[in-house]
Protein backbone atom coordinates (compact mmCIF):
# COMPACT_ATOMS: atom_id res chain seq x y z
CA UNK A 1 0.00 0.00 0.00
CA UNK A 2 1.37 3.50 -0.85
CA UNK A 3 2.54 5.59 2.06
CA UNK A 4 -0.34 7.99 2.70
CA UNK A 5 0.55 9.10 6.21
CA UNK A 6 1.09 12.76 5.20
CA UNK A 7 -2.23 12.98 3.32
CA UNK A 8 -4.37 14.40 6.17
CA UNK A 9 -1.80 17.08 6.93
CA UNK A 10 -1.33 17.98 3.26
CA UNK A 11 -5.13 18.25 3.01
CA UNK A 12 -5.21 20.57 6.02
CA UNK A 13 -2.48 22.79 4.55
CA UNK A 14 -4.29 22.94 1.19
CA UNK A 15 -7.58 23.93 2.79
CA UNK A 16 -5.91 26.66 4.83
CA UNK A 17 -3.95 27.99 1.85
CA UNK A 18 -7.03 27.99 -0.39
CA UNK A 19 -8.49 30.61 1.94
CA UNK A 20 -5.88 33.13 0.84
CA UNK A 21 -7.85 34.69 -2.02
CA UNK A 22 -6.54 37.00 -4.73
CA UNK A 23 -6.45 40.69 -3.87
CA UNK A 24 -6.68 42.05 -7.38
CA UNK A 25 -7.32 40.73 -10.86
CA UNK A 26 -7.30 42.07 -14.39
CA UNK A 27 -9.90 41.06 -16.93
CA UNK A 28 -11.70 42.18 -20.04
CA UNK A 29 -15.45 42.00 -20.46
CA UNK A 30 -17.66 42.87 -23.38
CA UNK A 31 -20.24 45.53 -22.64
CA UNK A 32 -23.86 44.56 -23.09
CA UNK A 33 -24.78 44.82 -26.74
CA UNK A 34 -28.21 45.17 -28.20
CA UNK A 35 -30.36 46.00 -31.19
CA UNK A 36 -29.63 49.66 -31.85
CA UNK A 37 -28.83 50.16 -28.21
CA UNK A 38 -26.91 53.36 -27.60
CA UNK A 39 -23.53 53.01 -25.95
CA UNK A 40 -24.60 55.14 -22.99
CA UNK A 41 -27.52 52.88 -22.13
CA UNK A 42 -25.27 49.91 -22.44
CA UNK A 43 -22.97 51.45 -19.86
CA UNK A 44 -25.87 52.21 -17.53
CA UNK A 45 -26.86 48.61 -17.72
CA UNK A 46 -23.40 47.38 -16.92
CA UNK A 47 -22.91 49.72 -14.01
CA UNK A 48 -26.34 49.99 -12.57
CA UNK A 49 -28.63 47.09 -13.32
CA UNK A 50 -31.85 49.01 -13.33
CA UNK A 51 -33.71 45.76 -12.82
CA UNK A 52 -32.04 45.29 -9.47
CA UNK A 53 -32.81 48.68 -7.96
CA UNK A 54 -35.10 48.18 -5.02
CA UNK A 55 -38.12 50.42 -5.53
CA UNK A 56 -40.14 50.78 -2.36
CA UNK A 57 -42.81 53.01 -3.97
CA UNK A 58 -45.51 52.47 -6.56
CA UNK A 59 -46.67 55.25 -8.87
CA UNK A 60 -48.41 55.81 -12.12
CA UNK A 61 -46.32 57.52 -14.75
CA UNK A 62 -48.29 59.68 -17.25
CA UNK A 63 -48.68 57.72 -20.47
CA UNK A 64 -46.61 60.19 -22.55
CA UNK A 65 -43.66 60.04 -20.20
CA UNK A 66 -40.83 57.62 -20.62
CA UNK A 67 -39.10 55.72 -17.84
CA UNK A 68 -35.31 55.62 -18.18
CA UNK A 69 -32.72 53.33 -16.63
CA UNK A 70 -32.07 54.44 -13.10
CA UNK A 71 -29.79 53.48 -10.28
CA UNK A 72 -27.98 54.81 -7.24
CA UNK A 73 -29.86 57.46 -5.35
CA UNK A 74 -32.41 57.67 -8.13
CA UNK A 75 -35.26 55.31 -7.47
CA UNK A 76 -36.70 56.34 -10.80
CA UNK A 77 -35.60 58.34 -13.83
CA UNK A 78 -38.01 59.56 -16.45
CA UNK A 79 -38.50 62.15 -19.15
CA UNK A 80 -41.35 63.84 -20.93
CA UNK A 81 -42.35 62.82 -24.45
CA UNK A 82 -39.80 65.20 -26.01
CA UNK A 83 -36.99 63.85 -23.86
CA UNK A 84 -35.96 67.42 -22.97
CA UNK A 85 -37.09 67.22 -19.36
CA UNK A 86 -35.09 65.08 -16.98
CA UNK A 87 -37.15 63.67 -14.14
CA UNK A 88 -36.05 61.83 -11.04
CA UNK A 89 -37.31 60.36 -7.81
CA UNK A 90 -34.63 60.42 -5.13
CA UNK A 91 -34.66 59.32 -1.51
CA UNK A 92 -32.31 60.81 1.11
CA UNK A 93 -31.96 60.90 4.90
CA UNK A 94 -33.91 63.42 6.97
CA UNK A 95 -30.80 65.61 7.14
CA UNK A 96 -31.59 66.56 3.55
CA UNK A 97 -35.13 67.70 4.36
CA UNK A 98 -34.33 71.37 4.98
CA UNK A 99 -36.70 73.24 2.68
CA UNK A 100 -34.76 76.49 2.54
CA UNK A 101 -31.48 74.97 1.41
CA UNK A 102 -33.18 72.72 -1.15
CA UNK A 103 -35.26 75.51 -2.63
CA UNK A 104 -32.32 77.88 -2.83
CA UNK A 105 -30.19 75.17 -4.43
CA UNK A 106 -32.86 74.62 -7.09
CA UNK A 107 -33.23 78.36 -7.56
CA UNK A 108 -29.49 78.52 -8.19
CA UNK A 109 -29.81 75.75 -10.81
CA UNK A 110 -32.22 77.86 -12.86
CA UNK A 111 -30.34 81.12 -12.34
CA UNK A 112 -32.48 82.67 -9.60
CA UNK A 113 -31.11 84.33 -6.48
CA UNK A 114 -31.40 82.90 -2.99
CA UNK A 115 -34.39 84.00 -0.94
CA UNK A 116 -35.24 84.02 2.77
CA UNK A 117 -36.73 81.07 4.62
CA UNK A 118 -40.13 82.81 4.85
CA UNK A 119 -40.14 83.53 1.13
CA UNK A 120 -39.18 79.88 0.47
CA UNK A 121 -42.11 78.61 2.50
CA UNK A 122 -44.47 81.02 0.76
CA UNK A 123 -43.38 79.73 -2.65
CA UNK A 124 -44.59 76.21 -1.85
CA UNK A 125 -47.94 74.63 -2.66
CA UNK A 126 -49.35 71.61 -0.89
CA UNK A 127 -50.52 68.36 -2.43
CA UNK A 128 -51.65 64.99 -1.14
CA UNK A 129 -50.76 61.42 -1.95
CA UNK A 130 -51.06 58.02 -0.34
CA UNK A 131 -47.66 58.73 1.26
CA UNK A 132 -49.13 61.80 2.95
CA UNK A 133 -48.99 65.47 2.06
CA UNK A 134 -46.16 66.88 -0.01
CA UNK A 135 -44.86 70.34 -0.83
CA UNK A 136 -44.56 71.26 -4.48
CA UNK A 137 -42.73 74.04 -6.22
CA UNK A 138 -42.46 75.54 -9.69
CA UNK A 139 -39.42 77.59 -10.68
CA UNK A 140 -38.78 79.52 -13.86
CA UNK A 141 -35.36 81.06 -14.37
CA UNK A 142 -34.38 84.13 -16.43
CA UNK A 143 -32.41 82.03 -18.91
CA UNK A 144 -35.28 79.73 -19.88
CA UNK A 145 -34.64 76.90 -17.40
CA UNK A 146 -37.42 75.56 -15.25
CA UNK A 147 -37.88 73.12 -12.38
CA UNK A 148 -40.88 71.27 -11.04
CA UNK A 149 -40.23 69.70 -7.67
CA UNK A 150 -42.04 67.99 -4.84
CA UNK A 151 -40.79 67.12 -1.37
CA UNK A 152 -42.29 64.36 0.79
CA UNK A 153 -41.07 64.40 4.38
CA UNK A 154 -41.59 60.87 5.64
CA UNK A 155 -40.94 59.50 9.17
CA UNK A 156 -37.29 58.62 8.55
CA UNK A 157 -36.43 59.90 5.12
CA UNK A 158 -37.22 62.52 2.55
CA UNK A 159 -38.33 61.85 -0.99
CA UNK A 160 -37.72 64.31 -3.83
CA UNK A 161 -39.52 64.23 -7.17
CA UNK A 162 -38.05 66.63 -9.66
CA UNK A 163 -38.26 67.55 -13.35
CA UNK A 164 -35.85 69.97 -14.92
CA UNK A 165 -35.40 71.38 -18.41
CA UNK A 166 -36.68 74.22 -20.60
CA UNK A 167 -39.23 76.28 -18.67
CA UNK A 168 -41.67 76.15 -21.61
CA UNK A 169 -41.74 72.36 -21.17
CA UNK A 170 -41.97 72.39 -17.39
CA UNK A 171 -45.01 74.68 -17.65
CA UNK A 172 -46.68 72.25 -20.06
CA UNK A 173 -45.97 69.28 -17.84
CA UNK A 174 -46.96 70.84 -14.51
CA UNK A 175 -50.37 69.14 -14.40
CA UNK A 176 -48.86 65.74 -15.31
CA UNK A 177 -46.14 66.22 -12.72
CA UNK A 178 -48.63 66.91 -9.93
CA UNK A 179 -50.73 63.92 -11.01
CA UNK A 180 -47.60 61.76 -10.85
CA UNK A 181 -46.73 63.17 -7.41
CA UNK A 182 -50.23 62.41 -6.13
CA UNK A 183 -50.01 58.85 -7.40
CA UNK A 184 -47.00 57.91 -5.25
CA UNK A 185 -47.71 55.27 -2.65
CA UNK A 186 -45.82 52.65 -0.65
CA UNK A 187 -45.02 49.54 -2.66
CA UNK A 188 -47.31 46.60 -2.09
CA UNK A 189 -46.28 43.05 -3.00
CA UNK B 1 5.80 3.15 10.14
CA UNK B 2 7.39 3.10 13.57
CA UNK B 3 4.57 2.72 16.11
CA UNK B 4 6.18 5.34 18.36
CA UNK B 5 6.45 7.92 15.54
CA UNK B 6 4.88 11.26 16.55
CA UNK B 7 3.07 11.41 13.21
CA UNK B 8 1.43 8.05 13.87
CA UNK B 9 0.46 9.10 17.38
CA UNK B 10 -1.11 12.36 16.12
CA UNK B 11 -2.82 10.47 13.29
CA UNK B 12 -4.27 7.84 15.63
CA UNK B 13 -5.46 10.51 18.08
CA UNK B 14 -7.14 12.45 15.31
CA UNK B 15 -8.77 9.24 14.04
CA UNK B 16 -10.72 8.79 17.27
CA UNK B 17 -14.44 8.01 16.73
CA UNK B 18 -15.16 10.03 19.87
CA UNK B 19 -13.80 13.16 18.22
CA UNK B 20 -15.94 12.41 15.18
CA UNK B 21 -19.01 12.10 17.41
CA UNK B 22 -18.37 15.41 19.21
CA UNK B 23 -17.59 17.23 15.95
CA UNK B 24 -20.80 15.92 14.39
CA UNK B 25 -22.76 16.95 17.47
CA UNK B 26 -21.26 20.47 17.29
CA UNK B 27 -22.10 20.61 13.58
CA UNK B 28 -25.73 19.81 14.39
CA UNK B 29 -25.79 22.64 16.94
CA UNK B 30 -24.31 25.04 14.37
CA UNK B 31 -26.84 23.92 11.79
CA UNK B 32 -29.77 24.53 14.13
CA UNK B 33 -28.36 27.81 15.35
CA UNK B 34 -27.60 29.10 11.86
CA UNK B 35 -31.04 28.10 10.60
CA UNK B 36 -32.77 29.96 13.43
CA UNK B 37 -30.48 32.99 12.95
CA UNK B 38 -31.43 33.24 9.27
CA UNK B 39 -34.70 34.89 10.20
CA UNK B 40 -32.98 37.74 12.00
CA UNK B 41 -29.82 38.30 9.97
CA UNK B 42 -30.73 36.89 6.56
CA UNK B 43 -29.65 33.82 4.65
CA UNK B 44 -26.25 35.02 3.43
CA UNK B 45 -25.12 36.55 6.71
CA UNK B 46 -26.13 33.37 8.60
CA UNK B 47 -24.30 31.23 6.06
CA UNK B 48 -21.16 33.36 6.39
CA UNK B 49 -21.26 33.57 10.18
CA UNK B 50 -22.18 29.99 11.11
CA UNK B 51 -21.32 27.72 8.17
CA UNK B 52 -18.51 29.34 6.15
CA UNK B 53 -16.48 30.64 9.08
CA UNK B 54 -13.37 29.24 10.74
CA UNK B 55 -14.19 30.86 14.06
CA UNK B 56 -17.61 31.61 15.49
CA UNK B 57 -17.43 34.20 18.24
CA UNK B 58 -19.90 33.57 21.02
CA UNK B 59 -19.61 36.95 22.70
CA UNK B 60 -15.83 36.96 23.48
CA UNK B 61 -15.39 33.18 23.30
CA UNK B 62 -13.99 31.74 20.06
CA UNK B 63 -15.64 28.47 18.99
CA UNK B 64 -15.15 26.42 15.81
CA UNK B 65 -17.21 27.70 12.89
CA UNK B 66 -18.79 25.44 10.28
CA UNK B 67 -15.72 25.41 8.02
CA UNK B 68 -13.37 24.49 10.88
CA UNK B 69 -15.73 21.74 12.04
CA UNK B 70 -16.10 20.22 8.57
CA UNK B 71 -12.33 20.40 8.01
CA UNK B 72 -11.83 18.62 11.32
CA UNK B 73 -14.35 15.90 10.35
CA UNK B 74 -12.53 15.43 7.02
CA UNK B 75 -9.20 15.16 8.85
CA UNK B 76 -10.76 12.68 11.26
CA UNK B 77 -12.06 10.48 8.43
CA UNK B 78 -8.74 10.68 6.56
CA UNK B 79 -6.81 9.73 9.67
CA UNK B 80 -9.26 6.92 10.38
CA UNK B 81 -8.76 5.59 6.87
CA UNK B 82 -4.98 5.89 6.93
CA UNK B 83 -3.94 5.26 10.53
CA UNK B 84 -6.71 3.26 12.16
CA UNK B 85 -8.37 1.07 9.53
CA UNK B 86 -7.67 -2.59 9.07
CA UNK B 87 -7.24 -3.41 5.40
CA UNK B 88 -8.97 -6.76 5.48
CA UNK B 89 -11.10 -8.02 2.54
CA UNK B 90 -14.09 -8.21 4.87
CA UNK B 91 -13.76 -4.50 5.65
CA UNK B 92 -13.69 -3.39 2.01
CA UNK B 93 -17.32 -2.18 2.22
CA UNK B 94 -16.53 0.06 5.19
CA UNK B 95 -13.44 1.44 3.45
CA UNK B 96 -15.44 2.27 0.32
CA UNK B 97 -18.12 3.96 2.45
CA UNK B 98 -15.43 6.07 4.14
CA UNK B 99 -14.01 7.00 0.74
CA UNK B 100 -17.51 8.03 -0.38
CA UNK B 101 -17.90 10.28 2.68
CA UNK B 102 -14.47 11.81 2.00
CA UNK B 103 -15.47 12.39 -1.60
CA UNK B 104 -18.56 14.24 -0.36
CA UNK B 105 -16.48 16.43 1.95
CA UNK B 106 -13.90 17.01 -0.81
CA UNK B 107 -16.72 18.23 -3.06
CA UNK B 108 -17.73 20.56 -0.24
CA UNK B 109 -14.22 22.03 -0.17
CA UNK B 110 -14.33 22.66 -3.93
CA UNK B 111 -17.76 24.25 -3.64
CA UNK B 112 -16.72 26.42 -0.68
CA UNK B 113 -13.68 27.84 -2.45
CA UNK B 114 -14.48 27.81 -6.13
CA UNK B 115 -18.24 28.15 -6.56
CA UNK B 116 -19.49 31.46 -7.92
CA UNK B 117 -23.09 32.55 -8.28
CA UNK B 118 -24.67 35.71 -9.50
CA UNK B 119 -27.27 37.35 -11.69
CA UNK B 120 -27.23 37.85 -15.43
CA UNK B 121 -29.63 40.65 -16.31
CA UNK B 122 -30.51 40.95 -19.96
CA UNK B 123 -33.14 42.98 -21.80
CA UNK B 124 -35.01 41.64 -24.79
CA UNK B 125 -32.84 42.12 -27.87
CA UNK B 126 -29.64 42.57 -25.83
CA UNK B 127 -26.69 40.27 -25.32
CA UNK B 128 -24.95 40.04 -21.96
CA UNK B 129 -21.42 38.67 -21.60
CA UNK B 130 -21.05 38.57 -17.83
CA UNK B 131 -22.86 38.02 -14.59
CA UNK B 132 -22.58 39.91 -11.32
CA UNK B 133 -21.94 38.17 -8.04
CA UNK B 134 -24.81 38.09 -5.55
CA UNK B 135 -22.59 38.90 -2.59
CA UNK B 136 -18.99 39.92 -3.27
CA UNK B 137 -17.97 43.45 -4.19
CA UNK B 138 -15.08 44.81 -6.20
CA UNK B 139 -13.52 48.20 -6.69
CA UNK B 140 -13.03 48.40 -10.43
CA UNK B 141 -10.89 50.74 -12.51
CA UNK B 142 -12.48 50.54 -15.93
CA UNK B 143 -11.21 51.81 -19.26
CA UNK B 144 -13.44 51.21 -22.29
CA UNK B 145 -12.34 50.62 -25.84
CA UNK B 146 -14.41 49.37 -28.81
CA UNK B 147 -17.23 48.05 -26.63
CA UNK B 148 -14.88 46.15 -24.33
CA UNK B 149 -14.20 47.13 -20.71
CA UNK B 150 -10.61 46.65 -19.59
CA UNK B 151 -10.78 46.22 -15.84
CA UNK B 152 -8.42 46.15 -12.90
CA UNK B 153 -10.47 45.09 -9.88
CA UNK B 154 -9.65 44.90 -6.19
CA UNK B 155 -11.60 42.23 -4.37
CA UNK B 156 -13.69 42.43 -1.19
CA UNK B 157 -10.77 41.22 0.97
CA UNK B 158 -8.74 44.33 0.17
CA UNK B 159 -11.64 46.79 0.58
CA UNK B 160 -11.25 47.46 4.27
CA UNK B 161 -10.90 50.76 6.08
CA UNK B 162 -7.23 51.76 6.20
CA UNK B 163 -6.11 49.61 3.24
CA UNK B 164 -3.89 51.13 0.55
CA UNK B 165 -4.59 49.77 -2.93
CA UNK B 166 -1.79 49.80 -5.47
CA UNK B 167 -1.06 47.93 -8.67
CA UNK B 168 1.85 47.98 -11.10
CA UNK B 169 -0.48 48.80 -14.02
CA UNK B 170 -2.00 51.80 -12.23
CA UNK B 171 -0.06 55.05 -11.77
CA UNK B 172 -2.06 55.98 -8.68
CA UNK B 173 -2.91 54.69 -5.26
CA UNK B 174 -6.13 54.57 -3.33
CA UNK B 175 -6.29 54.75 0.44
CA UNK B 176 -9.58 53.42 1.78
CA UNK B 177 -10.74 55.94 4.39
CA UNK B 178 -14.08 54.30 5.11
CA UNK B 179 -15.81 51.23 3.69
CA UNK B 180 -19.35 50.21 4.61
CA UNK B 181 -21.57 47.47 3.22
CA UNK B 182 -24.78 49.41 3.72
CA UNK B 183 -25.02 53.17 3.61
CA UNK B 184 -27.42 56.05 3.37
CA UNK B 185 -26.53 59.10 1.30
CA UNK B 186 -26.95 62.42 3.06
CA UNK B 187 -26.70 65.90 1.62
CA UNK B 188 -23.91 67.61 3.54
CA UNK B 189 -24.73 70.59 5.74
CA UNK B 190 -21.19 71.92 6.16
CA UNK B 191 -19.06 73.16 3.29
CA UNK B 192 -16.61 70.71 1.73
CA UNK B 193 -12.88 71.28 2.15
CA UNK B 194 -10.65 71.91 -0.86
CA UNK B 195 -9.47 68.31 -0.83
CA UNK B 196 -12.99 66.84 -0.97
CA UNK B 197 -13.99 66.25 -4.56
CA UNK B 198 -16.63 64.61 -6.75
CA UNK B 199 -19.83 63.68 -4.94
CA UNK B 200 -18.14 64.40 -1.62
CA UNK B 201 -18.52 68.11 -2.36
CA UNK B 202 -22.28 67.86 -1.85
CA UNK B 203 -22.92 64.56 -0.11
CA UNK B 204 -21.61 62.38 2.65
CA UNK B 205 -22.74 58.91 3.68
CA UNK B 206 -23.72 57.26 6.91
CA UNK B 207 -23.17 53.57 7.66
CA UNK B 208 -26.28 51.55 8.34
CA UNK B 209 -26.75 48.12 9.85
CA UNK B 210 -26.72 45.32 7.28
CA UNK B 211 -30.23 44.62 6.04
CA UNK B 212 -31.14 40.90 6.17
CA UNK B 213 -32.57 41.31 2.66
CA UNK B 214 -29.33 41.60 0.76
CA UNK B 215 -30.71 43.45 -2.26
CA UNK B 216 -31.61 46.34 0.05
CA UNK B 217 -27.97 46.98 1.00
CA UNK B 218 -25.91 49.55 -0.86
CA UNK B 219 -22.15 49.54 -0.23
CA UNK B 220 -20.24 52.80 -0.09
CA UNK B 221 -16.64 53.89 0.20
CA UNK B 222 -14.72 57.08 0.94
CA UNK B 223 -11.17 57.10 -0.33
CA UNK B 224 -8.13 59.28 -0.88
CA UNK B 225 -6.60 59.26 -4.34
CA UNK B 226 -2.90 60.02 -4.77
CA UNK B 227 -0.49 59.97 -7.67
CA UNK B 228 -2.34 61.80 -10.46
CA UNK B 229 -2.20 65.60 -10.33
CA UNK B 230 -3.24 68.35 -7.89
CA UNK B 231 -6.54 68.79 -9.64
CA UNK B 232 -7.51 65.13 -9.39
CA UNK B 233 -5.80 64.00 -6.20
CA UNK B 234 -8.07 64.26 -3.17
CA UNK B 235 -10.86 62.58 -1.24
CA UNK B 236 -13.82 61.04 -3.05
CA UNK B 237 -16.83 58.92 -2.26
CA UNK B 238 -18.42 56.26 -4.40
CA UNK B 239 -21.20 53.79 -3.82
CA UNK B 240 -22.96 50.92 -5.52
CA UNK B 241 -25.34 51.72 -8.38
CA UNK B 242 -23.90 55.22 -8.68
CA UNK B 243 -25.67 56.87 -11.55
CA UNK B 244 -22.88 59.10 -12.77
CA UNK B 245 -19.60 57.20 -12.45
CA UNK B 246 -16.56 58.92 -10.97
CA UNK B 247 -14.00 59.31 -13.74
CA UNK B 248 -10.34 60.29 -13.85
CA UNK B 249 -7.90 61.07 -16.59
CA UNK B 250 -5.05 58.59 -16.29
CA UNK B 251 -2.23 59.06 -18.82
CA UNK B 252 -4.66 60.82 -21.14
CA UNK B 253 -7.20 58.01 -20.98
CA UNK B 254 -10.55 58.20 -19.24
CA UNK B 255 -10.80 55.67 -16.43
CA UNK B 256 -13.92 55.29 -14.33
CA UNK B 257 -13.90 53.89 -10.86
CA UNK B 258 -16.84 51.79 -9.72
CA UNK B 259 -17.78 50.06 -6.51
CA UNK B 260 -19.98 47.23 -7.66
CA UNK B 261 -20.87 43.61 -7.24
CA UNK B 262 -18.01 41.48 -8.57
CA UNK B 263 -18.25 40.84 -12.31
CA UNK B 264 -17.62 37.36 -13.69
CA UNK B 265 -16.96 37.49 -17.43
CA UNK B 266 -18.41 34.62 -19.49
CA UNK B 267 -16.78 32.98 -22.49
CA UNK B 268 -20.15 33.21 -24.25
CA UNK B 269 -22.97 35.72 -24.45
CA UNK B 270 -26.65 35.30 -23.69
CA UNK B 271 -28.90 37.08 -26.18
CA UNK B 272 -32.48 37.37 -24.98
CA UNK B 273 -34.89 36.72 -27.84
CA UNK B 274 -38.10 36.61 -25.85
CA UNK B 275 -39.20 36.32 -22.25
CA UNK B 276 -42.60 35.03 -21.33
CA UNK B 277 -44.55 35.16 -18.08
CA UNK B 278 -47.53 32.94 -17.38
CA UNK B 279 -49.96 33.90 -14.64
CA UNK B 280 -52.22 31.78 -12.47
CA UNK B 281 -55.67 32.09 -14.06
CA UNK B 282 -57.60 35.13 -12.85
CA UNK B 283 -54.70 36.51 -10.80
CA UNK B 284 -51.57 38.62 -11.24
CA UNK B 285 -49.48 35.90 -9.56
CA UNK B 286 -46.81 34.52 -11.87
CA UNK B 287 -46.98 30.78 -12.48
CA UNK B 288 -43.85 30.48 -14.57
CA UNK B 289 -41.26 32.43 -16.54
CA UNK B 290 -39.55 31.29 -19.70
CA UNK B 291 -36.68 32.85 -21.68
CA UNK B 292 -35.85 32.07 -25.30
CA UNK B 293 -32.14 32.82 -25.70
CA UNK B 294 -29.27 32.49 -28.11
CA UNK B 295 -26.00 31.27 -26.66
CA UNK B 296 -23.61 33.49 -28.63
CA UNK B 297 -19.99 32.50 -29.17
CA UNK B 298 -17.20 35.06 -29.73
CA UNK B 299 -16.95 33.86 -33.37
CA UNK B 300 -20.59 34.93 -33.84
CA UNK B 301 -22.14 31.44 -33.94
CA UNK B 302 -25.43 31.11 -32.09
CA UNK B 303 -27.39 28.25 -30.56
CA UNK B 304 -31.04 28.69 -29.62
CA UNK B 305 -32.00 27.47 -26.14
CA UNK B 306 -34.96 27.75 -23.78
CA UNK B 307 -34.56 28.43 -20.06
CA UNK B 308 -37.60 27.95 -17.88
CA UNK B 309 -38.14 27.68 -14.15
CA UNK B 310 -37.55 23.94 -13.90
CA UNK B 311 -35.34 23.60 -16.96
CA UNK B 312 -32.01 25.38 -16.44
CA UNK B 313 -29.47 25.73 -19.22
CA UNK B 314 -26.19 23.91 -18.59
CA UNK B 315 -23.28 25.00 -20.73
CA UNK B 316 -19.50 25.43 -20.36
CA UNK B 317 -19.63 24.39 -16.70
CA UNK B 318 -22.28 27.00 -15.87
CA UNK B 319 -25.91 26.44 -14.93
CA UNK B 320 -28.33 29.24 -15.77
CA UNK B 321 -31.66 29.29 -13.93
CA UNK B 322 -34.66 31.45 -14.71
CA UNK B 323 -35.32 33.53 -11.59
CA UNK B 324 -37.01 36.80 -12.34
CA UNK B 325 -38.90 38.78 -14.93
CA UNK B 326 -39.40 42.52 -15.21
CA UNK B 327 -41.27 44.83 -17.52
CA UNK B 328 -40.88 48.60 -17.45
CA UNK B 329 -43.36 51.33 -18.28
CA UNK B 330 -42.34 51.23 -21.94
CA UNK B 331 -43.15 47.55 -22.14
CA UNK B 332 -39.50 46.50 -22.41
CA UNK B 333 -39.04 43.08 -20.88
CA UNK B 334 -36.01 41.99 -18.89
CA UNK B 335 -35.05 38.51 -17.82
CA UNK B 336 -32.91 37.82 -14.76
CA UNK B 337 -31.03 34.53 -14.80
CA UNK B 338 -29.17 33.11 -11.81
CA UNK B 339 -25.80 31.80 -12.97
CA UNK B 340 -23.96 29.17 -10.94
CA UNK B 341 -20.50 27.84 -11.64
CA UNK B 342 -19.66 24.95 -9.33
CA UNK B 343 -16.84 22.53 -10.08
CA UNK B 344 -17.96 20.41 -7.12
CA UNK B 345 -21.56 19.99 -8.24
CA UNK B 346 -21.21 16.33 -9.29
CA UNK B 347 -19.50 15.26 -6.08
CA UNK B 348 -22.69 14.71 -4.01
CA UNK B 349 -24.05 12.38 -6.72
CA UNK B 350 -20.78 10.50 -7.15
CA UNK B 351 -20.17 10.16 -3.42
CA UNK B 352 -23.75 9.00 -2.77
CA UNK B 353 -23.25 6.22 -5.30
CA UNK B 354 -19.89 5.27 -3.72
CA UNK B 355 -21.45 5.22 -0.23
CA UNK B 356 -24.36 3.05 -1.45
CA UNK B 357 -21.94 0.62 -3.12
CA UNK B 358 -19.83 0.48 0.06
CA UNK B 359 -22.82 -0.25 2.30
CA UNK B 360 -24.13 -2.84 -0.18
CA UNK B 361 -20.76 -4.64 -0.33
CA UNK B 362 -20.54 -4.57 3.45
CA UNK B 363 -24.02 -6.11 3.77
CA UNK B 364 -23.37 -8.76 1.12
CA UNK B 365 -20.05 -9.78 2.71
CA UNK B 366 -21.76 -10.15 6.08
CA UNK B 367 -24.82 -12.08 4.92
CA UNK B 368 -23.17 -15.51 5.55
CA UNK B 369 -22.24 -14.60 9.15
CA UNK B 370 -25.71 -13.12 9.72
CA UNK B 371 -27.30 -16.35 8.43
CA UNK B 372 -25.03 -18.42 10.69
CA UNK B 373 -25.99 -16.27 13.70
CA UNK B 374 -29.68 -16.42 12.78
Amino acid sequence: MPNLRFTPFIFMAMVLLSGCGEESREYQVKQNTGLGMPEESSHQSSAGHAGHVHRPYDFSLPSQWKEKPSSGMRLLSFSDVSGELDGSLVVLGLEAADLESNINRWRGQVGLEEISKEACLKSLDEGTSALGSFKSLKLKGPDGKGILAAIYTLPNKVLFAKMMGPSSKTENEEKNFLTFCSSLKAHTH
Amino acid sequence: MNSSSPLLRVGKTLASPKLFFYALFWLMILLTWGTVAQKAIGLYQAQERYFSSWILWLWAIPTPGGRATLTFITMNLLCKLIFASSYHPKKVGILITHLGALCLLGGGVLTAYFMTEGALVVKEGETSWYYQDFHEHELAFVGSKDGVDEVLAFSDESLVTGAVLKHSSLPLQVEVLEMANNIEIIRRQSAATAGEKGMLKNFIFRSLAINPEETKNMAGMRFRLKGLDDEQDGQYMIFEFMEVPQTFSVDGREVRIELRKRIHPLAFGIELLDVERQLHPGTQMPRSFKSEVHVVRPDGSKLKQTISMNRPLRTDGYTLFQTHYDINEKGEETSVLAVVENVGRLFPYISSIIICIGILIHLVLHIPSLIRRG
